[in-house]
């Protein structure tokens, strides 16, 4: 019994599901309680963080509009986009995914922007971290992202 | 009686012939004013000699006659021409014989002629002019060094005034004192005159030499005059004759001094101030500069306040967010 009480805690810790949406932490990462921006935050130890925020497609726009509209807000405040690629979640809602570098507290940080679109709303997935401990964490994070499920 | 008679006749014809013919009444030459001072006029006896076909003497013949240094320089016989001079002119074609009738004093004229022509070389007074550019604050200085090269040749100032000075050198170095104030600044403007008085000094030399000859001969009319009317009229006449004498060897030591020193005006003019050329350098065809990059492309600020929101710093400031 005990057993199957600690079973899902962990599942629940691990799958979480907010209005919908469905989101397969990385290993080793801790979910944020009471976020009001995010809909979802969660970080590791060594504070590579992911996050992931849900709005209104509004005014509303296809993603070419909105991965536009945030590439151009972030270039605008000094990042420097160093590659762009097409992603899907794991229900097949196409998303757009750039990843910049930028420093931070004079350390070279990794921040990936990723967008997806549908017609009610627009899911930004954040992941950044200091690059030493970013590499670790990329594949870990480009399957959560992957694995989203937008509901 | 009748010897004294034949006596009285025969002065009254020499009289007659010696007022009529070679001693008679002469227009004296017009003298130029000698405003300088010749340092070595010919003596009359040197003149004299030179007439009669010697050489010049330079010892004076009194005290009166000494004006200044006599020098071998300065005796217009001796004194070669100056490099570059004009060549000399041949002299007038000399009557080599007198028809029987001639009067006697034309015969002395001619032998005198005879006598003296072949001696006289060309006599040249030469008048150079130089104006010279200088710098302004050098007029002293210049004018001390021309004065100097003046007196270093033998010369001697004329005269002076603040931006001008007359030189007076011997005609043998006129050209080399020429050349040497050439040096002393730009040269403006310079000539050269060249006057030939050869003719002159020798048709004064024969006047002076025919009335001589007639003063001593009425000098010796004078010995024999036995009245006084005689004496009265050939002492009458022998002052005339000292008077012509003494202006044409006058006019001969001016025209001596006046060969052997040539006369040298340097006048000075302020050098203009350099105009400053204004030297177009031709510009190298640069190429333009490149235009300033453009700035960047202005996006548009979305109106959407989530936007904003994302940023590095937001997803690592942990917290309620």
């Amino acid at each position: 019994m005990k057993r199957l009480m600690l079973g899902l805690v962990i599942a629940t810790q691990a799958l979480a599901c907010t209005s919908g949406l469905h989101i397969d932490a990385p290993d080793g990462f801790a979910e944020l309680e009471e976020q009001v921006r995010y809909t979802y935050r969660a970080t590791n130890a060594k504070g590579v963080v992911l996050g992931v925020r849900r709005e209104d497609n509004e005014p509303q726009a296809d993603l070419a509009f909105w991965s536009g509209a945030l590439d151009a807000h972030l270039r605008r405040r000094g990042y420097e986009a160093i590659s762009a690629r097409d992603v899907a979640t794991k229900d097949g809602v196409e998303g757009r995914q750039i990843r910049y570098e930028r420093k931070h507290q004079g350390r070279q940080h990794h921040y990936w922007v990723t967008v997806f679109v549908t017609p009610d709303q627009v899911v930004t997935v954040e992941a950044g971290g200091d690059e030493a401990f970013f590499e670790d964490e990329k594949k870990a994070i480009q399957n959560t992202i992957e694995s989203l499920e937008l509901g | 009686m009748a010897f004294l008679s034949y006596r009285r006749g025969a002065l009254a014809w020499a009289l007659a012939v010696l007022t009529g013919c070679g001693a008679g009444p002469m227009k004296p030459m017009a003298m130029a004013p000698d405003d300088t001072a010749p340092p070595a006029p010919m003596s009359d006896r040197a003149a004299d000699a030179q007439i009669q076909g010697g050489a010049p003497v330079d010892a004076p013949a009194s005290a009166s006659e000494a004006n200044g240094p006599a020098t071998a320089t300065a005796a217009p016989s001796r004194r070669p021409s100056p490099p570059g001079s004009v060549p000399p002119a041949p002299g007038p074609p000399l009557k080599k014989g007198l028809p029987p009738t001639a009067p006697r004093g034309a015969k002395e004229v001619a032998a005198a002629k005879d006598v003296a022509a072949p001696g006289v070389e060309q006599m040249l007074i030469f008048t150079g002019r130089l104006d010279l550019e200088i710098d302004p604050v050098a007029f002293g200085e210049t004018l001390d060094d021309a004065v100097d090269l003046a007196v270093k040749h033998g010369g001697y100032i004329g005269q002076q005034t603040d931006t001008s000075v007359t030189l007076r050198v011997p005609s043998s170095e006129f050209r080399i004192v020429m050349r040497e104030l050439e040096k002393l600044g730009d040269v403006r403007h310079r000539s050269v005159n060249a006057q030939d008085v050869s003719k002159q000094y020798f048709d004064l030399g024969v006047r002076l030499k025919s009335l001589l000859a007639t003063r001593e001969r009425l000098q010796k009319f004078l010995d024999r005059a036995k009245t006084i009317d005689e004496v009265l009229r050939i002492e009458r006449e022998l002052m005339r004759l000292n008077t012509e004498i003494d202006t044409l060897q006058g006019q001969r030591r001016y025209l001596a001094a006046q060969s052997a020193y040539s006369t040298i005006t340097l006048s000075l003019s302020a050098r203009p101030k350099p105009v400053k050329k204004v030297v177009k350098r031709e510009k190298k065809e640069r190429p333009p500069p490149p235009p300033p990059p453009p700035p960047p492309p202005k996006t548009l600020t979305m109106p959407i306040p989530w936007l904003s929101e994302v940023s590095l710093d937001d997803l690592l400031t942990l917290g309620r967010k």
